[in-house]
């Protein structure tokens, strides 16, 4: 469900830069160039609303948005 | 055919038998063999030892961790340009007789800077959760200016005062190297601060000046390593087409200059003869000004124009240098500057202008503070955290960038001689956060010739205005930066 909703929030977002490619969990997404530093402002933006996150404590770490999989494994540190 | 998909060089990293052919042993040979032409075309001095490294890394990718080391390494004792003259001239205030220009007396300074980062990043990663190294990039930079600071007051003999200042020179040149290094010790599979020192000035900085990390640090070196024979093909093939790329805007620069300013620039290949328009460059445009021998107001606007241009490709020729060696290795890298003048926005140029400073910035300074600070306040938010980056952070890398203007003028005149890129810096990052702001709330599709002609148009002025604060002559005031800016617009003294 979490997955869900980040996956449909990134696609919008490349959708946004005309990248209409699908994006699978694994794909990477800053280091291919398709996402870039900016957008991963967006996406904390997001992640702050839609979970509550804080990430005052953790920083933003530009590994933790370069996939699917490393936001999921994110939000879940975050959370736990 | 649409006109945007033509290409003066072909996409051949997309063609499927040369990226075939690409991961035999042929093809490998053929490449380096293409690169090594392309590396003579730009009159590289060091290309055989280039060459040397690039083929080992892409015979024997599995140990490319351990060659880049090695080259670093290598690079570092023999090819790696400190700017000794520079510390040797600013040291002379001391009347000392040290040996600047001894081999050894550089290397053990050198190899203390080193030590140094060396035993921080030890002690940014083992003590991780203590309030000192919770922020080890902000103690980082405590530390270096309590160094400098006591360089500057501390009342000790000269020969100590030297001795640190020259200290603060060498580890000046590995400072952002370490301050990546920092980023990266929360990552589950963080380098040790070996692997993090193949990074610190590697052969494809070769003798560039900038103290720049490009592509990054170890962290990104990670993410975009080709993992795969085929991965490592296209990026080489990327590599090939983008040195050639960057020989071609060699080509266009020196038509450029010869054409706008009579300039002759020394370039491997013979170009016709060609008239010139001798208009003045911008140097000559705005020190007449400050002198009071003006150029016409329409000639001083074509030099702002022309310096742009010029500085556009400057920044992109070393770049795409500095990236195609990179691709060579096998590190899938991004351009460090990709179509700036088409930039629709402020802030969308300077993230194509030269993008791992950018990157540096926004690491460093945006992230930082955007994660901290004023999350009621989405709007100044964004504001705030992009004018400590493009703002606090850019006139800090600069300031740090020259020691020397530190140790000739002492710490508070450097700062007052800084003034004007400090009010550069204020203009280009309130700038740049407005046009974030103005982005997010960009929803309507604006017509093509709105994004295509006026904004680029609007955004290539901008930046003509602000590099008039960006000259590097730390002698001039504000004064004289307004003085040109009337004459722009005909009102002279």
């Amino acid at each position: 469900m979490e997955m869900n909703k980040v996956h449909e929030y990134i696609l919008g977002l490349l959708k946004n830069k005309g990248d209409n490619t699908p994006i699978a969990d694994k794909d990477k997404l800053i280091s291919a160039g398709r996402l870039d530093s900016v957008d991963v402002m967006d996406i904390v933006v997001f992640l702050e609303d839609s979970y509550g996150l804080d990430f005052s404590v953790r920083g933003i770490d530009i590994d933790d948005f370069d996939s699917l999989d490393s936001i999921t494994k994110m939000i879940g540190e975050m959370k736990s | 055919m649409k006109l945007s998909s033509l290409r003066i060089i072909p996409p051949i990293e997309r063609y499927n038998w040369l990226v075939q052919l690409a991961q035999t042993i042929p093809g490998k040979l053929i490449l380096l063999f293409v690169f090594a032409l392309e590396l003579l075309l730009h009159d590289k001095q060091w290309w055989i030892e280039s060459i040397l490294i690039l083929a080992v890394m892409t015979f024997i990718p599995k140990k490319r961790r351990l060659l880049l080391l090695l080259s670093t390494v290598y690079w570092l004792f023999n090819y790696t340009n400190f700017d000794w003259r520079g510390i040797t001239s600013a040291i002379e205030q001391f009347q000392l007789t040290l040996p600047m220009d001894d081999p050894f007396f550089q290397a053990g300074f050198i190899s203390t800077a080193i030590l140094f980062c060396a035993v921080f990043h030890f002690l940014a990663v083992k003590y991780n959760h203590t309030i000192i190294m919770r922020r080890p990039v902000l103690s980082l930079f405590i530390v270096y200016f309590t160094i400098v600071l006591s360089a500057s007051y501390l009342p000790l003999p000269p020969i100590y005062t030297a001795f640190i200042w020259i200290f603060i020179f060498t580890f000046g040149h590995y400072l952002w190297f370490l301050a990546y290094s920092l980023l990266d010790r929360k990552n589950a599979q963080h380098d040790g601060f070996v692997w993090q020192f193949r990074t610190y000035i590697p052969f494809w900085m070769e003798q560039s000046p900038m103290l720049l990390p490009i592509p990054k640090g170890a962290a990104y070196l990670r993410r975009i390593e080709a993992k795969t024979p085929e991965s490592l093909a296209i990026c080489q093939l990327k590599a090939i087409k983008l040195l050639l790329w960057a020989f071609l805007l060699i080509i266009v620069r020196a038509v450029f200059d010869k054409v706008m300013y009579g300039f002759t620039i020394v370039i491997p290949i013979q170009l016709p003869e060609l008239q010139s328009l001798e208009l003045p460059t911008f140097h000559m445009a705005f020190h007449g000004a400050v002198d009071g021998n003006y150029y016409p107001w329409y000639q001083s606007w074509f030099s702002l124009l022309t310096e742009l241009f010029n500085r556009v490709l400057t920044l992109a020729i070393t770049g795409h240098i500095i990236i195609a060696y990179v691709r060579m290795a096998g590190f899938n890298a991004l351009r460090s500057t990709y179509k700036p003048l088409g930039a629709p926005t402020i802030a969308e140029f300077w993230n194509r202008y030269f993008y791992y400073f950018k990157e540096l910035l926004v690491e460093l300074f945006f992230y930082p503070t955007f994660s901290r600070y004023f999350k009621q306040h989405p709007r100044f938010r964004l504001f705030f955290a992009t004018l400590m980056a493009a703002g606090f952070g850019n006139v800090l890398f600069h300031f740090i960038y020259r020691p020397i203007y530190i140790i000739e003028l002492g710490f508070v005149d450097a700062i007052i001689s800084f003034h004007v890129y400090m009010f550069y810096g204020m203009i280009l990052g309130t700038a740049i956060g407005i046009s974030q702001i103005r982005n997010r709330h960009r929803k309507i599709p604006r017509p093509w010739w709105r994004e295509k002609i006026v904004a680029p148009a609007i955004v290539i002025l901008f930046y003509c205005f602000v590099l008039i604060f960006d000259d590097p002559d730390r002698t001039l005031t504000l004064k004289d930066n307004f003085i040109f800016v009337l004459s722009l617009f005909g009102i002279y003294r």
